[in-house]
């Protein structure tokens, strides 16, 4: 999941990827990828898309959106569920 | 709350529980007046020692509540005081000047320029003629698409009156909690809605890097009634909004608001004002967007109500403005600019009310035809499905300058029929030359197209 989800970041994101200094711990926001707002927004619903599923409201959290782990881990399991 | 005779320092009243905040602190109005008095002091007290500051002073500006305390104690100096946000460039022609900011304990701390940057041209810094005019002066940066930007002068009580101006048409009461993720370095964060929410008492929130993540925990912690957005800004929470907590009302600026939005929203604010306005002059007009004809797609056309004493009306079909509390000038060409021609194309209604039909200034000259790039991408938008068109200028030929369609939301197949379409519709000197897809078309953070940056893409296109 980690591989499909950078090359969605790098072919449908407006974002500068180092992809040789990336990976599933990276932060998305202060000391790694610098996501801007519009750009978060859109990774979010590209996400959603692409797993086929929705967040709730509730999990719309700075928390669950750290890193690529973080949010592999929740995409998992929502889409097993 | 400060009238026409400004009592300095500055003091703002409001109800015992509203409060001034960040990310970081709150303060209560009365710790906010007390902080603006302490700094006022502080930089009266600097113009007198012997280390004197230059007669323009850059101020450093972050979007905290300690920075626009420090703001409002610029206010009645008798330096000039010229604001820019901290993560911005000084612009080269101001890099003589002396600079503060704020310590990590939120004192002032000066910086002369050559501390800071010994690499700059310092050729071209305000004369000290030109600098003698700069008393008593604030200056606020331009927040233009194109070249660098201008250093536009007010005077403090204008700036007063202005927001006092604004709050008229805004329904803002000192029981509302007012969000402003705008930068407050710039004239629509700081006198739209910092110093209108001040003057009206309400309460405050600051805040840096908003996206939905932090909007969302803002929301549900600080519930604000009333939010100042960027397009951007606004964009970025609309796409996956809440329906959990309502708000009073939403303001936007300029003439490049997303309608496309306008139902999301309907269920969630009472009201949607978008503001017409410059760093110029300040709120101009402001229209109301949550009503049935744009709701229903009746009409596309917003039509602003003019602030109060404010005068506009059309000559050459371009919006011009007489505003009582209107800038004194831009750096180093301080002369009063009334009427302002704001460089807009639009159209007064008999009853007062105006609305904007793009820029007028960037135009070319075809067949003895002046072609106004805003009407004729109104144009070729209408008579094509594309998303957005933007024109530039391409090299000359025989008939004059060229026009080049920089087209968004558009495919391949779609750009070769474009052409034929559009040479039904329109006279032949009005058909683009050239086409090219420039998807998405490149943006200021403000939302506004980066003409600037669209010209060095459209070279690798």
């Amino acid at each position: 999941m980690f591989e499909q989800i950078k090359t969605l970041m790098d072919t449908q994101l407006d974002i500068d990827l180092n992809l040789a200094a990336f990976d599933e711990n990276t932060p998305l926001f202060e000391g790694g990828l610098a996501m801007d707002s519009i750009v978060f927004t859109e990774f979010i619903l590209l996400l959603e898309k692409a797993f086929e599923f929705e967040y709730d409201d509730d999990e719309l959290t700075v928390e669950n959106f750290e890193t690529l782990a973080v949010i592999i881990e929740r995409i998992q399991k929502k889409t097993l569920q | 709350m400060p009238k026409s005779a400004l009592p300095i320092p500055l003091r703002f009243n409001a109800a015992s529980t509203a409060t001034i905040s960040d990310d970081n602190h709150t303060l209560s109005y009365s710790e906010f007046n007390q902080c603006i008095s302490e700094y006022h002091n502080t930089l009266a007290e600097m113009t007198l020692t012997e280390r004197k500051l230059t007669e323009t002073v850059l101020v450093s500006i972050e979007q905290s509540v300690h920075y626009l305390a420090l703001m409002l104690a610029c206010f009645g100096q008798k330096k000039g005081f010229i604001f820019f946000a901290s993560t911005g460039k000084i612009p080269d022609r101001l890099s003589a000047c002396d600079r503060i900011c704020l310590d990590q304990d939120n004192n002032i701390s000066l910086v002369t320029h050559k501390q800071i940057d010994t690499q700059v041209d310092n050729s071209v810094s305000p004369s000290a003629d030109q600098s003698l005019a700069m008393s008593g002066k604030l200056g606020f940066l331009s927040s233009g698409s194109v070249g660098d930007p201008k250093v536009i002068l007010h005077q403090a009580p204008s700036l007063i009156a202005n927001s006092q101006n604004a709050r008229y048409l805004l329904p803002l009461s000192d029981e509302d909690k007012v969000l402003i993720p705008v930068p407050i370095s710039h004239m629509y964060g700081f006198g739209a809605a910092a110093l209108t929410s001040l003057c009206s008492g309400a309460s405050l929130q600051l805040t840096l890097g908003l996206n939905l993540l932090k909007w969302r925990k803002i929301e549900n912690t600080c519930h604000p009634s009333c939010v100042f957005f960027t397009p951007s800004l606004l964009d970025a929470i609309s796409a996956k909004i809440s329906y959990q907590h309502t708000l009073k009302f939403i303001v936007t600026a300029g003439d490049c608001v997303n309608t496309r939005y306008l139902r999301t929203w309907a269920d969630k604010t009472q009201y949607w004002l978008n503001l017409y306005g410059s760093t110029e002059l300040g709120v101009i007009g402001i229209a109301s967007l949550l009503h049935d004809d744009l709701l229903n797609e009746a009409t596309e056309k917003i039509e602003f109500t003019p602030c109060n004493n404010v005068h506009v009306y059309c000559q050459d079909e371009q919006l011009h403005i007489v505003h009582p509390h209107a800038f004194v000038g831009y750096l180093n060409q301080c002369v009063l600019l009334s009427p302002f021609k704001t460089g807009d194309l639009g159209h007064v209604e008999s009853n007062g009310r105006f609305s904007v039909n793009g820029r007028a200034d960037f135009s070319v000259n075809r067949e003895g035809r002046l072609l106004a790039f805003a009407q004729l991408e109104m144009e070729l938008k209408k008579h094509a499905s594309v998303e957005n068109v933007v024109l530039v200028p391409g090299p000359k030929d025989s008939k004059g300058k060229t026009l080049i369609a920089c087209c968004e939301g558009v495919s391949e197949e779609q750009l070769i029929t474009l052409k034929q379409t559009w040479r039904r519709h329109l006279p032949a000197y009005a058909v683009p030359s050239e086409l090219k897809i420039v998807d998405p078309l490149p943006r200021l953070a403000n939302g506004k197209l980066n003409r600037k940056k669209l010209e060095e893409v459209i070279t690798h296109v």
